[in-house]
């Protein structure tokens, strides 16, 4: 590929990665389906791979990366219909190394997550 | 001189990247270019900036896509239980996929969700995947424009494949581009 290389990372970090992709590809076939309770729990499998990636790699000197990650985590707790999860995850990667118009989408999607939270605890 | 010809099954896409849950994707695309032609599909592909011995030195290629008599089946019970849009985006995103395994020989793509978006990047380049789909053929440039611009802002600075596909009764054609991002800071 005409790009630069991506820094190496180990197999167990490939392993999860992996596993991660193929559960939230699903996630998301079956939701644009029309599938939503069958998305459910490939959602919740997905946050809780994203949950265990972004450290790893952190640890492994890929911190942006783990940014996205714990994003991509928020946003299928979100999908999953856990909101204050959602907003832990976007709260801790907005803490992390990201370019500053896509801190000002993390923080709309806090604001969003918080009123639809608010929605759910007054109903 | 006419383009180099890449022949392809559809359904071989699943076995070409095994970590996406691709089936979906592949009834998908047939349900599109079914309701305009048969069995193989002619896909003209222009392509920028994009290494690959499969483009002989040139920036075109053309691909004949065909599918089997079961494929069809299922494509013609999808049509009808999804709408338009997600088929359309769907659709496109095998073929982006497909073009990712023969021109770009990879299958190092990792999926991630951003809000209600599903973002692509690869594992072994610091490069994201934007993909897209049309059926209005006057659409493409500005989608791609728009694709291209989108890309670029991704959150890691990280250049950038865009991928987008319009479906016509006059023809099927993909624009596939190469973007360096100019304020990138690799890690």
């Amino acid at each position: 590929m005409s790009n630069v290389k991506a820094k190496p990372l180990p197999q167990t970090v490939k392993d999860l990665l992996a596993n991660k992709s193929r559960i939230l590809s699903q996630a998301q076939v079956f939701e644009d389906m029309g599938m939503i309770e069958t998305a459910q729990p490939l959602w919740l499998a997905a946050a809780s791979c994203e949950e265990r990636l972004a450290p790893l790699m952190e640890s492994t000197g890929h911190a942006s990366e783990a940014a996205l990650h714990r994003l991509s985590a928020a946003s299928c707790y979100a999908k999953a219909g856990q909101l204050s999860q959602a907003v832990n995850f976007c709260r801790a990667a907005l803490a992390g190394p990201l370019p500053a118009p896509t801190q000002k989408e993390v923080e709309a999607m806090v604001k969003r997550y918080l009123a639809e939270l608010d929605q759910v605890d007054g109903a | 001189m006419p383009p180099p010809v890449l022949q392809c099954v559809i359904e071989e896409l699943q076995n070409w990247h095994p970590r996406l849950f691709l089936e979906p994707h592949i009834v998908a695309c047939v349900a599109v270019l079914s309701q305009y032609s048969d069995s193989p599909a002619i896909v003209n592909i222009d392509c920028h900036d994009i290494e690959s011995e499969r483009l002989e030195g040139g920036n075109e290629l053309r691909l004949e896509l065909s599918w089997s008599l079961e494929t069809l089946e299922k494509a013609n019970r999808l049509r009808v239980t999804i709408q338009s849009n997600p088929l359309l985006e769907m659709g496109s995103c095998a073929l982006a996929f497909l073009l990712v395994h023969q021109l770009l020989r990879t299958d190092q793509l990792d999926v991630t969700q951003y809000g209600n978006r599903a973002d692509y990047r690869f594992l072994d380049a610091q490069c994201v995947l934007e993909i897209s789909g049309t059926e209005q053929h006057s659409e493409l440039e500005r989608r791609h424009r728009e694709k291209v611009n989108q890309a670029l802002a991704n959150p890691l600075r990280w250049n950038a494949f865009v991928i987008v596909c319009a479906f016509s009764q006059d023809e099927h054609r993909i624009r596939f581009s190469f973007h360096r991002n100019e304020d990138s800071s690799h890690e």
